[in-house]
């Protein structure tokens, strides 16, 4: 028996928007009263020490510079599931779908989830909740490889080649070399091999860490942009969460993107969805 | 104070930057947002626990008595495992109800907003099926 309920009713967008964000400010001071005194608590501004949370999604969009020609046919080849041009799944060709790797940066937009920096002498080591994956950044004073993916120069990566250094309390790193068939976010915007990515971190407390992300791309983009102008990662006070548990507080939970449950999720879900017959 | 002033108003930035994202959730575009159906009798017949997203199977008995085999999915594991959800939730041969938002193209298939046991436990999928106003409560009280 069926029954249908009441119809949705329309967004109330700005009362809600506006409604959640003042009620969203109240939300972390008012957590724990653990968290609020760890707020206050001193740390080294250097230590990036820790287990960041962060939204699923925080994307692109609101900086994207205007694109070049080259940048611009990538983008009209893209088909996202997501944003203000997405098609239903079973139609597009994000690479993503097939588990293919996110990239970087697109890592840092979506997806986020935990993430946390190993720290040594000679570099520093990110990890990824999101399809276990890490990041060498080296901090021994390298440069960065030049021709990449060029005749004799080193292969293009999903994750780029990248370099860190502190600029007062700011961990920056620099990326290049990032393989181009991954997107730069989930609308489907591009990048090159050419694109450089700097990052920068900052502890602005015992339990907050925000990052900005400028795209420098001129094979894409026309002028550089700020394509995060300011994410603020909270320090995880929980280990994992129902249903992805890590072993204890301080652990990554781990999530992988599988191809076989992808393509049993394509054929069971996508394909019908989209009116196409069950594989 | 000030350090704090700064940090409430990146918090602010990024959720004015993210909002529209959310309103624009991946996949729902194949689905009516907009009327929520409410299944009743539904036997389980395949809980799959997986990325991208959880998937459930089950038969329900349309107006003329035949069996349609429907397919309902949920948020991932990371995303629903804040409201409840587990691989263990739910078990071939239990009979349920699922509030679903169903496919524009009239298939059996669907974005399940919420089931209902037997027993009475609910399990709502807030990320994915999730109504507006069930998201804005759950952003306020810091799960998603």
């Amino acid at each position: 028996m069926r029954h249908h309920l009441i119809p949705m009713s329309a967004l109330f967008v700005s009362a809600l928007f506006i409604s959640s964000i003042l009620l969203s400010q109240t939300a972390p001071q008012a957590a724990t009263a653990q968290g609020k005194a760890a707020s206050a608590e001193a740390v080294d501004p250097h230590d990036l020490s820790g287990v960041w949370e962060a939204p699923v999604r925080v994307t692109t969009g609101n900086e994207i510079s205007p694109m070049t020609p080259w940048g611009k046919e990538q983008f009209e080849q893209h088909k996202p599931f997501n944003g203000p041009r997405m098609i239903p799944l079973e139609e597009s060709n994000d690479p993503m779908i097939k588990c293919d790797p996110l990239g970087f940066p697109r890592n840092l937009f979506y997806e986020i989830r935990h993430m946390k920096f190993v720290q040594t002498p000679s570099e520093t080591v990110q990890l990824f909740q999101y399809q276990a994956v890490w990041r060498e950044i080296w901090t021994d004073g390298r440069k960065l490889p030049t021709n990449i993916g060029q005749p004799g120069g080193p292969d293009p990566r999903w994750y780029g080649y990248s370099v860190g250094r502190w600029d007062g309390n700011a961990f920056v790193i620099n990326t290049t070399g990032v393989d181009d068939r991954s997107w730069l976010d989930v609308y489907g915007n591009p990048h090159s091999v050419e694109m450089r990515v700097e990052e920068r971190y900052t502890r602005l407390d015992h339990d907050h860490l925000k990052l900005t992300v400028m795209i420098d791309d001129p094979k894409a983009y026309t002028k550089p942009f700020l394509a995060q102008p300011g994410l603020v990662f909270r320090l995880a006070t929980k280990g994992g969460v129902a249903g992805m548990v890590a072993w204890s507080t301080g652990e990554l939970p781990e999530q992988m993107c599988v191809p076989s449950e992808a393509a049993n999720y394509e054929g069971l879900v996508a394909a019908p969805a989209a009116g196409k017959t069950n594989k | 104070m000030k350090g704090k002033l700064a940090v409430m108003l990146a918090v602010v930035i990024v959720f004015l930057a993210t909002s529209a994202s959310v309103f624009a959730h991946h996949g729902n575009v194949a689905y009516d947002m907009k009327d929520l159906v409410a299944l009743k009798n539904a036997t389980v017949t395949k809980f799959f626990w997986a990325n991208p997203h959880n998937i459930l199977t089950f038969d329900i008995k349309d107006d003329n008595g035949n069996v349609v085999h429907w397919v309902g999915e949920t948020g991932s594991p990371a995303a629903v495992g804040p409201f409840g959800w587990t691989r263990d939730v739910v078990h071939p041969g239990e009979v349920v109800t699922v509030y679903i938002f169903r496919a524009k193209a009239g298939t059996p298939v669907g974005i399940i907003n919420k089931i209902v046991l037997a027993d009475g436990r609910e399990f709502k999928d807030v990320p994915l099926g999730g109504t507006d106003a069930e998201r804005e409560e759950a952003k306020r009280k810091g799960i998603e």
